[in-house]
């Protein structure tokens, strides 16, 4: 079936999309790339809307293309400093970290494969765990604020791409989801113009 | 049984004719377009001719290894050159020999006693050159490794001849999600391996060398042979991308389309070619450690064409 | 009666409005003096299921609890920052403070679970610039901590919503209650991930790590709506889930991260130099006993409801005394506070009471409650988890009281000066709060 390759060639998008995220020093290029992955995956929730002829999808798509791939990197992009000094994050083992990615690509597959997929027999929501698993990866790895609010969208990312492969909500639900995810970014807006990286800071240790 | 033979025989003598004339046109392609005159297309044959005419010397503390090691590397490609489907698109006669897996292995063990022999040369430029070939293989001997496993999932064979087949034969397989990773992450390993130049820049003394670096001590017939290892591996990874991966089509069979065979290779060449000089001309040279990441990259890209074909059912 | 709660919550959403006018104290006290009204006045009622609203025993407690926490800290808010920070900013903070509570009423009474999940992330979207008033470096990063850690393991917790409107095809919390369920696998999933993701916002060990840090550098009536409130509403909509969730396997994995985050605390408490820090470790291990008693059932449920009740007022008055600390001595650590009996008595008293009351010291209604725990856990045979509570909680009850007996007695060198009125009556109202509990029980 057509939309079958074209949805599976788009989730594989998605992934590859998650690895360059990570590999990425720079932050312009890194929200770029979540504008990308948010646009392909209003482009999945139209294209599932298409095939189950279900308006409500593709208000959702609009939405997700609207609320996450504009809005929120519009935030984001107003917050980046004008000089240079904070755009970039320095990172020394790049490559360390593309195969760590890889590696959690995989346990994700294998803890889909053990956990949901006997129970829930779809098997393209791998991808939206692994998804989750690669943003928390992203906060996990990084100092620097805006990469953790990215390693944030793109766990929801993955959420909404486990909802649609599994049952989707509600639109109702999803739609406040979208907008809680939004207020949420709005507020760290704030306090990312603050502090911009992150350590470990004496008094909070213990 | 003789026409088994004598393909082979083509096969072999074929992909030793076209290897230095593809290295050469190469450099006349690069220098047309840097606007300089630049040397001939037959010049890499002048140069293994002044080769073999040279005396062989040896460096003070190298053993028997460093000496034999050349004819052993030689030997080893031109096995490979009759595993895979290079020439011919049908098997010819040592051909069961290794399969893919056993090719990729195979070149493993030719860099490996390359990188051996260099570090037992025992100069600084051969173990420079040692080094930076050794660590930057750990990531690009599993990614061939892992393409290859790849395309082996897509067409269910491990045997050269017959995924090329299959790939000629279904578009379906040709316009799949693993075959398209796979091939991207094989050029990004094409690039790594010949030594082009985002990754690698030749000529004397450069300090970015890392294939060159590795034959540095050698001289003569040695030198000939290490010189002409590394056309062939140049031109047998780039017919592999070609004709397995690629563009499938276009080769003859039987005896008078095997000796056809020879242009047609040369023609799928010139495409590729020109696009190498594209990326050559285009892209500065990466920082050492940056090369790295650029395999990490072209690794993390074939492992997940090999999961994208196991996510059941939906590719 | 729906009207009733959609006016409870509506009221603090539109006093938040007030951010543009001049009054917005007068209206944040005002409307939460109205909050408190319409609490004791819905908690009259027995059982009510609207289509969008639910009210039954577990909510209408809570309900009370947040509008009493609520307007016991917009008093202290008004009179603790009055002169400490300039007006803009003091006017974002009290009018935050309105919308924090009216995403609180708002997660405790709706009737949906994928609405409870968005109430629980507003209530950490709208608390996050709680944090930040007073802009040191050590509550930015708390802040940060508390938004990135928090959210993220909520998004876990969609799975949970997920798999349960996969298996019902419904989110009614009302209707999926009373339908027939039997243990299958795709709701053991979904009380799993439920277990991780909201529990995350529980500070249920091992995911507690944004804890300490978000309640010790907030301000002190900031960190007695989180310890207090914040805390079991969180808690509410995990049980929700576990009610849904009918399976013993599930039951011993709840059992066994309540357990975990009770020791954890009682492992870190001694070595805390920072008395909010102490103080929010004692509310890790007090939610962790509560949600055992909450899982366990029978008595034990009434004793986790007494226990929250009581520990929100008690750990409410503990952080306003602390305030009070730490607007005179101007430092956080246990060690450079000595002499509070003679330097600042009321305070001393306060902060001495309520330190036993959380600790769980009869007669505060925390004593009741975990007494009722643990007579429930020795009755269905569960000697070990009991051996292991009553260790923990005798650790942690003497690492506290032996701390707080530090900052009490000694030598001082400082003269006798008190803080504000209005946040002394605040502190001791909320310790007569905590007493008034088990008198209540007691009597009904």
């Amino acid at each position: 079936m057509i939309t079958q390759e074209i949805l599976s060639l788009i989730s594989l998008t998605l992934l590859v999309s998650a690895i360059a995220i990570q590999s990425q020093s720079y932050i312009k290029p890194m929200i770029r790339t979540i504008i990308l992955q948010s646009v392909l995956l209003g482009a999945i929730t139209a294209l599932v809307g298409f095939e189950e002829s279900s308006y409500e999808l593709y208000l959702l798509a609009v939405l997700i293309v609207f609320l996450r791939g504009v809005l929120i990197s519009y935030v984001l992009e107003q917050r980046l400093p004008r000089n240079n000094k904070f755009v970039r994050e320095y990172l020394p083992g790049v490559a360390s970290l593309t195969l760590v990615s890889i590696v959690v690509i995989m346990l994700s597959f294998l803890l889909y494969y053990f956990a949901f997929f006997g129970k829930l027999g779809s098997p393209i929501g791998a991808i939206g765990l692994s998804l989750m698993v690669q943003g928390v990866l992203l906060i996990m790895t990084r100092k620097n604020s805006f990469a953790h609010v990215i390693g944030y969208i793109e766990e929801e990312n993955g959420i909404i791409f486990i909802g649609l492969s599994w049952a989707p909500l509600p639109l109702l639900v999803e739609i406040n989801v979208l907008l809680d995810v939004f207020g949420l970014v709005i507020v760290s807006s704030v306090l990312v113009f603050e502090a911009k990286e992150h350590y470990v800071v004496q008094e909070l240790i213990g | 049984m003789l026409t088994l033979w004598l393909q082979t025989t083509i096969q072999v003598s074929g992909v030793l004719f076209l290897s230095p004339l593809i290295s050469g046109i190469l450099s006349q392609l690069k220098a047309k377009v840097e606007s300089r005159r630049g040397p001939s297309i037959f010049q890499p044959y002048r140069d293994l001719r002044k080769f073999y005419l040279k005396e062989v010397t040896v460096p003070q503390g190298s053993s028997l290894f460093f000496v034999a090691s050349p004819y052993f590397v030689f030997g080893v490609y031109l096995l490979i050159s009759l595993v895979i489907p290079v020439i011919l698109p049908f098997p010819t006669a040592f051909a069961p020999s290794v399969d893919f897996l056993g090719g990729g292995l195979l070149f493993a063990l030719a860099g490996m006693l390359q990188v051996l022999a260099a570090i037992d040369a025992g100069s600084n430029f051969t173990i420079l050159g040692a080094s930076r070939s050794v660590s930057f293989s750990a990531l690009a001997e599993p990614t061939l490794i892992t393409v290859f496993f790849a395309v082996a999932f897509v067409s269910g064979t491990d045997n050269p001849y017959a995924t090329e087949n299959v790939i000629l034969g279904s578009a379906s397989t040709y316009f799949s999600v693993p075959h398209i990773l796979s091939s991207i992450a094989f050029f990004m390993l094409l690039l790594f391996e010949t030594g082009k130049l985002p990754l690698e820049s030749s000529g004397l003394m450069e300090l970015g060398m890392i294939d060159d670096a590795r034959t540095y001590e050698y001289s003569g017939k040695a030198l000939l042979l290490l010189k002409y290892s590394s056309f062939i591996k140049q031109y047998l990874l780039g017919s592999v991308f070609l004709n397995v991966f690629v563009f499938p089509w276009g080769l003859q069979t039987g005896l008078i389309g095997s000796l056809l065979d020879i242009p047609i290779m040369l023609v799928k060449w010139l495409v590729l070619i020109t696009v190498i000089v594209y990326i050559e001309e285009t892209f500065a040279k990466l920082r050492l450690f940056k090369v790295q990441d650029y395999l990490a990259i072209s690794f993390a890209l074939a492992i997940l064409s090999l999961l994208s074909f196991r996510l059941g059912g939906v590719v | 009666m729906d009207f009733l709660l959609v006016l409870i919550i509506a009221i603090p959403t539109l006093s938040a409005l007030s951010y543009f006018s001049k009054f917005f104290k007068m209206t944040t006290l005002l409307s939460a003096c109205l909050t408190v009204v319409l609490s004791l006045l819905l908690n009259s009622l027995h059982y009510a299921d609207t289509g969008f609203f639910l009210l039954d025993g577990l909510n209408k407690l809570l309900l009370v609890t947040i509008a009493s926490v609520y307007l016991l800290s917009s008093i202290y808010a008004s009179v603790y920052h009055g002169h400490l920070v300039l007006s803009k900013e003091l006017r974002l903070h009290m009018t935050l403070i309105n919308l924090f509570s009216a995403t609180m009423f708002f997660t405790v009474t709706i009737n949906n679970y994928g609405l409870l999940w968005i109430g629980v992330e507003a209530t950490t979207v709208s608390s996050a610039l709680l944090l930040v008033i007073e802009k040191g470096f050590t509550a930015l990063e708390a802040a940060w901590r508390y938004i990135i850690i928090v959210s993220t393991g909520l998004t876990i917790g969609l799975i949970a919503i997920i798999l349960i409107y996969y298996n019902f095809h419904s989110l009614t919390i009302s209707y999926l209650l009373s339908a027939k369920r039997s243990a299958n696998a795709v709701l053991e999933l979904a009380g799993g991930a439920a277990l991780i993701g909201f529990g995350t916002k529980v500070g249920l060990s091992p995911m507690h790590t944004w804890l300490p840090d978000a309640h010790s550098e907030a301000p002190a009536e900031v960190s007695a709506m989180f310890s207090g409130v914040l805390l079991p509403v969180a808690l509410y909509s995990l049980y929700r889930f576990y009610q849904l969730v009918v399976d013993p396997r599930i039951t011993m994995l709840y059992e066994f991260f309540a357990l975990l985050t009770v020791v954890t605390a009682a492992i870190l408490l001694p070595s805390q130099r920072n008395y909010k820090r102490m103080f929010a470790y004692s509310t890790m291990e007090n939610i962790g006993t509560a949600m055992l008693g909450f899982i366990l059932g029978g008595p034990a449920e009434a004793g986790a409801m007494l226990l929250i009740v009581s520990h929100a007022f008690g750990k409410a008055s503990a952080f306003y005394s602390s305030g009070n600390i730490l607007e005179r001595f101007k430092t956080k650590h246990i060690d450079e506070v000595k002499g509070l009996k003679d330097s600042m008595p009321i305070t001393g008293v306060t902060l001495g009471l309520s330190a036993l009351s959380v600790t769980g010291a009869p007669p505060f209604g925390v004593f009741m409650g975990e007494l009722l725990i643990i007579f429930t856990l020795i009755t269905l045979h569960l000697y070990s988890a009991a051996f292991i509570l009553v260790a923990s909680l005798f650790i942690s009850f003497s690492s506290v009281n032996y701390k707080v007996s530090k900052m009490l007695f000694g030598e001082h060198d400082v003269e006798k000066s008190e803080a504000k009125r209005g946040q002394l009556l605040v502190a001791l109202a909320s310790i007569g709060l905590s007493l008034a509990v088990t008198v209540v029980y007691l009597v009904t």
